[in-house]
């Protein structure tokens, strides 16, 4: 048995010999050569689709969300949402999320950078910059796509889209960024994979587009804007920083940005990072 | 000549209220939202009592308030309420980026849930609600089901009503303000995405 056919197997799908499926791309466990084919279908298949308005409902069955960390791929859902109104859905499995009522709690307003800092920490992608982190999470925030977790990551995970399209990935521990990909042609296998995806994103939690936007707006503030410029004038203790800001409540902003790596500690002091500088920029 | 003031006028503690607020602000912030004030002209739905309400001049100020701010201010009633929008209105408030809803009658509490279960909508809106109605089913149903109250936007509807106070329309301008900030911030994270 290959590859190919053990992967199916373990979703439930024997018998392949007898289905109709054309194997439109495939890439060897490389990281490198994965993500060019990432790149190919998104470009090739998934942008003509949406344009087409041919896309269907398209699932993500994920581990990390990584389907995002793909500039193209997130205009790919803008692009279905702003003109059909359709959100992808993507499944993954995030840390616990808060479940606090409490509108104040630190817990509950840090849960978004909570999630930055395990998704920084678990794809370990050198070629995202901050700006690419922000898109991701301005991307759920404004609502473009649906975002459900797990409490554990599927075994196997693939995408579906149109009719007869899936992205098909082999069997591979969490965090590993390299695997077998398949980009199918199938009907059939496309049918009985999607009926799976919906039944997991039923029995998945749905997470909210305003804990990332949370998130992305407390780094707007005004609060957060004069920490930025206040330390890209000088160098800063904590304590005193957060007095000259007047407000009572600029913890927040100030933890957020410290996880946004705008800025940081040392030595007691608080300083603005490379990053926060090309941030503040944009304000410029 | 004496003109005379409608209720609808903005006061002039108002406006000195206000221009204290703006003023706590570090003068690089300042500048930075004069500069992207005049560079983004953002669309705001404004609901809110009704014009049979008598707190409805409330909502007439902080359309002049925001105004003033360079903000395009739409009241619901310019479509004649949302709940009979046609679907070309419906498209024209897809396009806006924020719809804050003072939810102080019954019609407007109602608009806020209409708003917060609409999925083209629901990441748009922002309920401001009166603190007093903490316990109630629309600041339930608002806070802990569709996460769309934080504390910052509950105000004082007993101080409103007795000192005609301006905390409202300050926390709704420096609101307006921040989203725009957030606007612009995002429209330039994607150039650089």
């Amino acid at each position: 048995m290959n590859k190919l056919e053990e992967t199916l197997q373990e979703l439930g799908i024997s018998g392949i010999t007898t289905l109709k499926i054309e194997t439109l791309l495939m890439s060897p466990a490389d990281a490198e050569k994965n993500e060019r084919l990432y790149k190919e279908v998104n470009e090739k298949y998934l942008l003509p689709l949406v344009k087409q308005q041919d896309l269907g409902e398209c699932i993500h069955i994920t581990g990390e969300m990584r389907a995002l960390s793909d500039s193209s791929h997130r205009m790919v859902c803008r692009e279905e949402r702003k003109k059909y109104h359709n959100r992808i859905k993507l499944v993954c499995s995030l840390p616990p999320i808060s479940k606090s009522k409490d509108r104040s709690s630190v817990f509950y307003n840090t849960t978004g950078s909570k999630i930055l800092g395990w998704i920084k920490q678990d794809w370990k992608d050198p070629n995202l910059k901050w700006s690419d982190y922000l898109d991701i999470f301005d991307l759920i925030g404004d609502d473009y796509v649906s975002l459900y977790s797990l409490p554990r990551p599927e075994k196997i995970h693939y995408s579906v889209f149109g009719d007869e399209y899936v992205l098909l990935q082999a069997h591979h521990e969490v965090g590993i960024h390299k695997k077998e990909v398949w980009f199918l042609k199938s009907r059939p296998i496309c049918d009985e994979l999607r009926e799976e995806a919906k039944s997991t994103v039923k029995s998945a939690e749905n997470v909210s587009f305003s804990v990332f936007k949370r998130f992305t707006l407390s780094l707007s503030s005004m609060k957060a804007l004069e920490i930025l410029f206040l330390l890209s004038e000088k160098e800063i203790p904590r304590q005193k920083l957060l007095t000259k800001i007047r407000a009572d409540s600029s913890e927040l902003e100030y933890f957020n940005l410290g996880a946004a790596g705008f800025i940081d500690e040392c030595e007691g002091l608080s300083k603005i990072t490379e990053q926060g500088n090309e941030y503040l920029k944009l304000f410029s | 000549m004496m003109v005379e003031m409608g209720k609808q006028d903005i006061p002039e503690k108002w406006e000195k209220e206000i221009e204290e607020s703006l003023c706590k602000m570090l003068p690089q912030v300042c500048e930075a939202n004069e500069r992207i004030k005049k560079e983004l002209r953002m669309a705001i739905w404004l609901g809110g009592p009704g014009k049979k309400d008598k707190m409805r001049y409330i909502r007439d100020r902080i359309r002049k308030i925001l105004e003033n701010e360079n903000f395009e201010v739409i009241f619901s009633e310019d479509y004649s309420g949302f709940a009979d929008i046609v679907s070309k209105e419906k498209q024209e408030i897809d396009t806006l980026q924020l719809a804050m809803i003072m939810a102080m009658s019954a019609g407007s509490s109602a608009e806020a849930i209409e708003f917060a279960n609409d999925e083209d909508l629901r990441s748009k809106v922002i309920v401001f609600i009166p603190k007093e109605y903490r316990n109630g089913y629309v600041y339930r149903s608002l806070s802990e089901r569709h996460h769309l109250i934080a504390e910052p936007t509950c105000f004082s509807l007993k101080k409103l009503k007795k000192q005609d106070t301006s905390d409202i329309a300050v926390k709704m301008l420096h609101c307006a303000i921040h989203h725009r900030l957030d606007l612009f911030r995002k429209n330039r994270t994607k150039e650089f995405a």
